[in-house]
């Protein structure tokens, strides 16, 4: 493939080193350069993200700018038929509202938070992850929940290093999480991430009742995530008679790319 | 010497800034743009292998560290791609022409992206078991595949022409008597 015995000489000292890499990596040898790496690139990211952030924003303003003129008259038209949607959404961001000054979590609950900006994302849509500028250091630790708000949880903490960490946001195809319908059945199942477009809660007992606009919260089964963290609420409900078990799209409260500040649960 | 490496040495950072925390942000095309593989195909061109090779194995390491994918699944990925493009260049392009840069960086964009995913569906296959749809990867790839080469081929053109008016590397040379 490659010609000359110089670029065979080439190619074979890259293989040799990604070798090396990938041993020194999984023994720990170089475990210290990698955090010097990233404690260096950390203080960049901090100036750099908040930039990209503020352009962003500043695109999104002339968008939406853009967009509201376009689509005045498509609103107008729409306006009638979206007043008892409306409604119905007021009362179920009064239920979310209510039910998340319930939990106030750090407050009552005694749990401990450690509050972290984001300083990074994931580079392709393979994964739907985020990079903290907190880690081992100040005592993060592998699968603590991230929680905004007060109690809407984000996403898992995946890798650790001493001073950053990668978090799994909910939407990733891997994450997984523990979860319970508010409903009469108290209906338990599984929330997973479907490759950035959403997610899902799979495992619904197909004689469970479960209906659209129902709240969806961690249902604690899991060492580190708490009970009552809120994921979203039900969009949709899928399966037949047939099936033992139903699946449900949950419309997340947040929009991801938007994350700026995130508490870790450091305690439970 | 100590200049070149100052050089290199911000080259990279800025690379690795711009790819972990200014093109996630930057919405659903933007983010497309795999500024990593640009610039590795310009200093392919410009300096050569040995060089690009090198500073592969610098960039995939610290983008490793960043990435869900099994360290150092972003390295081999780059280096491959780079590979298949050299071998490429070598057989099929005469000249460090706009359209010689261009077919690499498609090339390089797609080897990249096809290999990153077979990694990650491997990797995927042995740590979440038989049942994992690892189909949908690849209809997803399908969908993506399309715009990811469209947007790193806008950008590769806006680079190649800041990089044709800011220094002679790709300038025509005429010889005369």
């Amino acid at each position: 493939m490659l010609g000359t015995p110089k670029k065979i000489k080439l190619s074979l000292a890259a293989l040799i080193i990604i070798v090396l890499i990938f041993i020194f990596h999984l023994i720990g040898i170089i475990r210290p350069i990698e955090n010097v790496v990233l404690a260096a690139i950390r203080p960049f990211q901090h100036g750099v993200y908040g930039l990209s952030q503020s352009i962003r924003r500043t695109y999104d303003e002339w968008r939406v700018d853009y967009d509201l003129k376009t689509r005045v008259r498509e609103l107008e038209d729409q306006n009638l038929n979206n007043l008892a949607k409306v409604s119905e959404f007021e009362l179920l961001k009064e239920e979310v509202d209510f039910l998340r000054g319930q939990l106030d979590l750090a407050g009552n609950n005694g749990w401990e938070l450690q509050v972290a900006a984001v300083i990074g994302a994931s580079q392709d849509d393979n994964t739907q992850t985020v990079i903290i500028d907190r880690g081992a250091k100040s005592q993060i630790e592998k699968d603590m929940p991230v929680i905004i708000n007060n109690g809407v949880i984000v996403g898992k903490v995946v890798e650790v290093f001493d001073y950053t960490a990668i978090v799994r946001l909910l939407n990733d195809h891997a994450s997984q999480v523990a979860a319970t319908v508010r409903n009469q059945d108290g209906t338990v199942g599984v929330v997973q991430g479907e490759f950035g477009l959403g997610v899902k809660m799979d495992l619904i007992p197909e004689n469970e009742e479960v209906a659209i606009g129902d709240l969806v919260i961690t249902s604690g089964l899991e060492e580190k995530v708490p009970r009552g963290l809120v994921i979203g609420l039900i969009e949709n409900v899928f399966g037949s008679d047939e099936d033992i078990f139903k699946t449900a799209t949950v419309k997340l409260p947040i929009d991801f790319t938007k994350l700026n500040m995130i508490s870790v649960i450091i305690k439970r | 010497m100590m200049w070149k490496t100052f050089k290199y040495s911000l080259l990279v950072l800025m690379i690795i800034l711009f790819q972990v925390s200014v093109l996630p942000l930057m919405g659903d095309w933007i983010q497309s743009v795999n500024i990593v593989l640009l610039v590795l195909i310009l200093v392919y061109l410009t300096k050569g292998l040995p060089l690009t090779l090198m500073l592969a194995l610098i960039l995939g390491p610290i983008l490793d560290l960043y990435h869900m994918i099994f360290f150092p699944g972003v390295t081999i990925c780059l280096i491959l791609a780079l590979l298949i493009v050299d071998a490429f260049f070598s057989k099929f392009f005469t000249n460090k022409s706009f359209y010689s840069f261009l077919s690499m960086i498609l090339l390089a964009v797609f080897c990249y992206g096809t290999l990153l995913r077979l990694l990650f569906g491997l990797q995927t296959i042995i740590t979440a078991g038989q049942n994992y749809p690892i189909n949908q990867y690849f209809t997803a790839f399908g969908q993506f595949a399309v715009e990811v080469l469209a947007v790193n081929f806008i950008c590769g053109t806006i680079l190649f022409m800041l990089f044709y008016f800011f220094s002679d590397n790709f300038k025509s040379v005429i010889l005369r008597d």
